[in-house]
C-alpha cells in the first residue's frame, strides 16, 4: 500500500508517552482485547453514558456518545440509490463505515480502513440491518458513518447505540430501538481442557470479548459476536448479563430521543 | 390535547376492526407499532380509526408508483427524455433521483405520433407520474394525463414562456411559439404578458 507523504503519520519509530507517565491509582489495567474488563460473575460496572444528538449539521441524523472515556460520533445521510447495481431490489441496504480516528488509540491508526475496522463495520451493519425497515427503502441504501474519537473499550457497542439514535433522527423507518453492550471476560472459571484436532491445548481459563445487541420492545437479540475462548456456561451467563445491561441503557436512549423530538416540535411552532 | 410522542418500536394500539395501521406504523402479532420517532395522529376514515406517526424532522421520502413528481429535463433523445426528480408531491428532495420519460409515455392519445423534441426540451420543469419500477437506476415517468406535462419552460432567448394551448408555449418578449406537451395548469406567479390563453 503506498504511503501518503503529505500526511503527518508521526515518526517511524516511537514509543507511547504513557510508558513514561506515572500510573494513576484510578487507572485500571486494560486487557489486550478492547472492551470492558468485567468478570462474568461481578459485572454491575456499566460505565456512565453521555448521549447527544444533532452534532453534525450536514448529516440528516447524527449522534455523539461517550461510554466512560470512549468517544464515538455517528452520522447518517439521506438514502441514495445503490451504486453499481444492475437488477432492481425490493429491499434496501445499510452501508456502515466504522473508523478509528488517527489519534484515537495509543498506537496511531492509518487513514485507510484496516481489517479490524472492516470487521467492526460488518458487525455494525448486521446489527443495524435488523432494526431498519429495509422493505420501505427499495433499491436504496442508507449510509452510516461511525468515527471513534477516543478508544477506551466498547467502541463498537457505542457506535451501534449511536447509530440507532442517528437513524431514528434521520427519519429512517425502524422496527425498534437498538442497544448494545460489550463485555470482556478474563480469568474465568477453569474448565476441563478438551484437545482439538490440531494437537494444541486450548487455554485453561476463559478469556474473551462478547458484544451483544438487542432490540428493546421485541426483546430480540439481533447481533452476537464473541472473540476468545469461553465455556458454554460462561457464554450463557454473559448473554444474561449483557441482556440486562442493554435494558438498562434503553431509558437513556429514549430520554435523549424524546428531548430531541420535543425540541423539534417547539422549533416548528 | 397535544399529540402524544412516540419512538420506533413503541406499541401504540391493538390492531382490530376499529384501529388499523397507517403511515409510519407497522403491524406485528396483532398490535400496531411505531416505525418513526414523532407524533401520533388518529385519523377517522369511513368509521375506521387509522393510526399514523408523523416524523418531526425531515422524513425519508422515496418515489413510489403513482406519486406525482416534479422533474427537470436535462437530456432528450428520439426515444426518451432523461430528467432529475426534484420534488415528490410537495416534499423537496435534498438530492435528486434520476427519471426517464419514454416517447410512448409522453401523451395519452396518438402515442406513436408523439415526438420527444416537440414535447420536452432540456431545462423544462415537468409534472409527471411515477410508473411501476422496472430498472435499477432510473424511475419510469409518464406525462400522459391532461394535468401532467411541462409547467415551466424558457425560450431560446431565456425568457419564461407562457402556455397558449396544450401543445404550444409562447415567449412573451419575442412572441415565438415553441411546441411542448403542456400541463393543464396556470401558475399564479407567472405573468401572461397580455397573451390570451386558450382554455
Amino acid at each position: 500500500m503506498p504511503i501518503d507523504h503529505k500526511r503527518i503519520n508521526g515518526p517511524d519509530e516511537s514509543v507511547p508517552y504513557e510508558l513514561f507517565a506515572r500510573s494513576a491509582a484510578k487507572d485500571k489495567p486494560r486487557d489486550a482485547l478492547k472492551g470492558q474488563e468485567l468478570e462474568v460473575d461481578a459485572c454491575d460496572g456499566q460505565r456512565k453514558i453521555y448521549l447527544q444528538t444533532g452534532v453534525i449539521t450536514q448529516a440528516k441524523g447524527s449522534a455523539y456518545i461517550e461510554i466512560g472515556d470512549t468517544k464515538v460520533i455517528v452520522s447518517v445521510f439521506d438514502p441514495r440509490e445503490i451504486p453499481n447495481r444492475i437488477d432492481y431490489g425490493l429491499k434496501g441496504e445499510v452501508y456502515c463505515e466504522f473508523k478509528y480516528a488517527p489519534f484515537s488509540c495509543k498506537k496511531r491508526m492509518m487513514h485507510q480502513q484496516n481489517n479490524e475496522e472492516k470487521q467492526s463495520s460488518d458487525i455494525m451493519r448486521k446489527a443495524l440491518e435488523s432494526t431498519v425497515c429495509l422493505h420501505e427503502l427499495p433499491n436504496f441504501q442508507v449510509d452510516v458513518y461511525a468515527m471513534v474519537l477516543e478508544e477506551d473499550g466498547s467502541a463498537l457497542s457505542a457506535a451501534i447505540i449511536a447509530g440507532g439514535v442517528a437513524l431514528t433522527l434521520a427519519g429512517v423507518p425502524m422496527y425498534d430501538q437498538i442497544t448494545s453492550v460489550t463485555l470482556g471476560v478474563r480469568n474465568g472459571a477453569l474448565i476441563e481442557p478438551p484437545f482439538d484436532d490440531s494437537g494444541k491445548e486450548p487455554p485453561s481459563c476463559d478469556n474473551g470479548l462478547v458484544v451483544l445487541s438487542k432490540l428493546h420492545s421485541q426483546t430480540q437479540i439481533c447481533q452476537f459476536y464473541q472473540r476468545g475462548f469461553m465455556s458454554k456456561e460462561n457464554v450463557k451467563k454473559c448473554i444474561e448479563v449483557l441482556s440486562k445491561q442493554c435494558d438498562n441503557i434503553v431509558p437513556i436512549v429514549q430520554k435523549c430521543l424524546v428531548k430531541r423530538i420535543v425540541h423539534d416540535i417547539k422549533g416548528d411552532q | 390535547m397535544e399529540n402524544p410522542i412516540c419512538l420506533p418500536g413503541q406499541r401504540l394500539s391493538i390492531c382490530d376492526n376499529v384501529y388499523t395501521c397507517g403511515q409510519g406504523t407497522y403491524q406485528r402479532q396483532g398490535y400496531i407499532y411505531s416505525m418513526l420517532a414523532g407524533t401520533v395522529d388518529v385519523v377517522d376514515r369511513n368509521g375506521v380509526k387509522v393510526i399514523e406517526v408523523h416524523s418531526t424532522g425531515e422524513q425519508t421520502v422515496i418515489p413510489t408508483q403513482g406519486d406525482i413528481v416534479t422533474a427537470q429535463v436535462y437530456i432528450i433523445t428520439q426515444q426518451f427524455a432523461k430528467c432529475y426528480i426534484k420534488c415528490i408531491g410537495s416534499t423537496v428532495l435534498r438530492s435528486p433521483y434520476r427519471g426517464l420519460i419514454r416517447r410512448e409515455n409522453i401523451r395519452a392519445t396518438e402515442k406513436d405520433k408523439a415526438e420527444v423534441f416537440k414535447s420536452l426540451r432540456p431545462g423544462d420543469i415537468v409534472l409527471a407520474r411515477v410508473l411501476p419500477i422496472t430498472e435499477a437506476h432510473s424511475y419510469q415517468l409518464s406525462t400522459a394525463e391532461n394535468e401532467l406535462g411541462v409547467v415551466i419552460a424558457h425560450s431560446e432567448h431565456g425568457y419564461p414562456m407562457v402556455p397558449v394551448s396544450w401543445t404550444e408555449m409562447q415567449c412573451p418578449k419575442t412572441l415565438v411559439k415553441e411546441p411542448r406537451k403542456v400541463a393543464k395548469i396556470i401558475p399564479e406567479n407567472i405573468d401572461t404578458g397580455g397573451i390570451v390563453v386558450d382554455s
